[in-house]
């Protein structure tokens, strides 16, 4: 599906899939096709290999909150035991969203082209995966993509919430009219508009100006400090031009003009996604900092 | 109308007809015939591995010169060796101190060519037992057999190590009494221990170090798991890691047969590869005077008043009563949304997603 919406949209596409026993990257970029495929990690039969080849304390450096390294792990085994079942309390979702990140990161990071090179100049990323599925709430979720992947850029996230993506790849190759027909009408859930700068200033400094007028008529200005997330709301269907200005030392990985990016962008299940925290991802060293960072993060986004 | 979806299942029976496979992992000679009643530690079929071929690297094993090989040699291409019997060897000093090459199995030498030996070694001989106390009702020949038995049976979710026969011993007074070394004693040997949890490192290497067959528990906690899977002996978890009493079901079907003889299949990883080894505990019993023949188990039935339990935090490996079905989705704590059930537990009424519920019966 990576590469039939490539193909048809003109765009460079990066497919992420967390299966149950297989974590996937895939990226098509100019019809070059880039893979990271693990076939022996996954959220629910291979998080034992995860923890194993990751490290527990790799895993425990994500979660947020004060979770035991033995607790987080003993959750971790037991939803590898009962794969089909459903994390209720936040803990097993810190958990679990821990070893994701730290899974996907993995993948990124064993690409020998380099974890970048997936990621650059992407346009468009599909996640879908047994999170998507069991409803992790969409803030987490991409939350925990732009952790792992540090996506950067103006990119389009979409989640493949109806579990559509392997059959519409494999419709493509048949029928791409309705592969594409499909697509455009609500084939997958499309999530926003991440922006995310080429940043590494000192934290609270001005990132970006924002301007966001939506098609309503509405208005927005926003300034966006360095180490922050900012959500705003546009809704799914909704459009609205966007200028941005960075800051001096500040790149978006687009061309500008006259130093402000200027284009209308598509709003989804979370809006524009406005991620200033900077690339590569500075965690602090600290315990008790890093927790607040990550719990400040998972606020920012939504999340509990 | 409410909707109740089909939901796994853990089996806890205390008069179930079992159909076991009972098969060699290579080609060999199956003994025991159709009809024939086994014993547990009766073998039903032998299998000889194929012979490995070795190459062995003399000159370099023994620090020597080609041409100066046969002259240390003891034995030559096509001698018979024993495993530990020296092939060949080399003066190391005046002290009559020797480097020698022994034979690492049984076999034969196959040929001495330049520096190189090939040494052709027999495969250690595998037998198959029985394991069930049941009577044979189909024989795959060269392979094994399949075997009918009538028992107790309970389930397990995890298992590390073999498989397991002997004596039931239940050390635990209450499911959620956790197993120290003072409990363990000689008495165990060749037992099948059962207790509630086990948290210590040397409570583990304990039933290990007593020799029992085999280990039964609800819970391992996290550090114990690879020293587990390392020990050789068979453990079997019926609820899942961390701090878990075993459920009271199990408990209470193991504790009426403390003393019986039984077998645990510890077995592979559960529901690897999409197929489902679940460990198990299986009791045979001999069937009672008047008594109905045992039968195969049938599916149960997801209905109000079914016995279900909780297989996520926080009420994991609780057992209770289905009470009502909820017809709208609830939230969790989470912040997910799933459709689900309430359920009675000991601690109160809950609600538990349907993902979360087995029956267990």
């Amino acid at each position: 599906v990576a590469r039939f919406l490539a193909k048809r949209y003109a765009l460079n596409v990066l497919a992420v899939d967390l299966g149950a026993a297989t974590t996937s990257l895939i990226a098509v970029k100019k019809e070059r096709v880039l893979r990271a495929i693990h076939p022996h990690w996954g959220l629910s039969l291979g998080l034992d290999r995860i923890v194993q080849h990751v490290g527990l304390e790799k895993i425990m450096a994500w979660v947020p909150g004060k979770l035991p390294a033995t607790e987080a792990h003993a959750r971790l085994l037991n939803q590898m035991l009962h794969p089909a079942t459903l994390p209720t309390a936040p803990e097993d979702e810190r958990a679990l969203q821990a070893a994701l990140r730290t899974a996907l990161m993995s993948a990124a990071t064993d690409w020998h082209a380099g974890p970048t090179d997936l990621v650059d100049g992407i346009d468009l990323c599909l996640i879908s995966g047994a999170p998507v599925a069991r409803g992790m709430p969409y803030g987490d979720l991409v939350l925990m993509i732009l952790d792992a992947l540090e996506l950067r850029g103006i990119v389009t996230l979409a989640a493949d919430g109806n579990g559509l993506a392997a059959a519409l790849g494999a419709m493509a190759a048949v029928s791409p009219e309705a592969a594409a027909q499909l697509v455009e009408r609500d084939g997958f859930i499309t999530l926003g508009t991440l922006i995310a700068p080429f940043t590494n200033g000192r934290e609270g400094s001005n990132a970006l100006s924002v301007h966001v007028t939506t098609a309503r008529g509405g208005a927005l200005d926003l300034d966006v400090q360095q180490g922050t997330i900012e959500l705003l709301p546009l809704g799914l269907g909704e459009r609205a031009t966007v200028e941005i200005r960075p800051a001096s030392g500040v790149e978006l990985g687009v061309p500008l003009q006259g130093g402000v990016l200027k284009r209308e962008m598509e709003g989804g299940a979370l809006g524009l996604i406005i991620d200033a925290r900077g690339r590569p991802l500075q965690l602090p060293e600290a315990d008790e900092a890093r927790r607040e960072k990550l719990q400040q993060w998972l606020w920012d986004m939504g999340g509990k | 109308m409410d909707f109740y979806p089909v939901l796994p299942e853990t089996r806890v029976m205390p008069w179930v007809k079992l159909t076991r496979e009972r098969m060699l992992p290579m080609r060999g000679e199956v003994s025991a015939p159709v009809g024939a009643n086994m014993s547990p530690l009766d073998v039903i079929a032998r299998a000889t591995p194929p012979k490995e071929i070795r190459a062995v690297p003399l000159t370099r094993l023994m620090g020597l010169r080609e041409r100066d090989l046969p002259k240390h040699l003891h034995k030559h291409a096509g001698d018979l060796v024993e495993a530990r019997e020296i092939i060949i060897s080399k003066r190391l000093n005046l002290f009559n101190e020797r480097l020698i090459y022994p034979s690492p199995g049984a076999g034969r030498i196959l040929a001495v060519q330049g520096s190189w030996l090939l040494l052709e070694l027999d495969g250690l001989p595998t037998e198959l037992r029985s394991l069930y106390r049941g009577t044979v009702t189909r024989v795959v020949p060269q392979f094994g057999i399949t075997i009918e038995a009538e028992g107790a049976w309970a389930q397990g979710i995890w298992g590390a190590g073999d498989e397991a026969y002997g004596l039931l011993k239940i050390v635990a007074q209450s499911p959620n009494e956790v197993l120290t070394p003072e409990k363990i004693d000689v008495s165990a040997r060749g037992t099948i221990v059962v207790a509630g949890m086990i948290d210590s490192i040397a409570a583990l290497t304990g039933v290990a170090r007593a020799r029992a067959a085999g280990l039964v528990v609800g819970s391992l906690t996290v550090n114990l798991k690879s020293i587990a899977e390392n020990l050789g002996l068979p453990v079997l978890v019926t609820e899942g890691f961390g701090r878990i009493p075993i459920c009271t079901p199990i408990y209470g079907l193991l504790k009426q047969f403390d003393g019986s003889e039984a077998c645990a299949v510890a077995g592979l990883t559960p529901r690897a590869g999409g197929v489902t080894l679940r460990p198990e505990v299986f009791i045979p019993r001999a069937r009672a005077a008047n008594q109905p023949p045992a039968q195969a188990p049938t599916p149960l039935v997801n209905q109000l008043g079914a016995t279900v339990r909780v297989m996520r935090e926080p009420y994991l490996g609780q057992v209770g009563k289905l009470a009502q079905v909820s017809p709208r989705a609830s939230v969790l704590a989470n912040g997910a949304r799933a459709y689900g059930a309430e359920v009675e537990l000991t601690s109160g009424r809950t609600f538990v997603p349907w993902s979360n519920l087995e029956l267990i019966g």
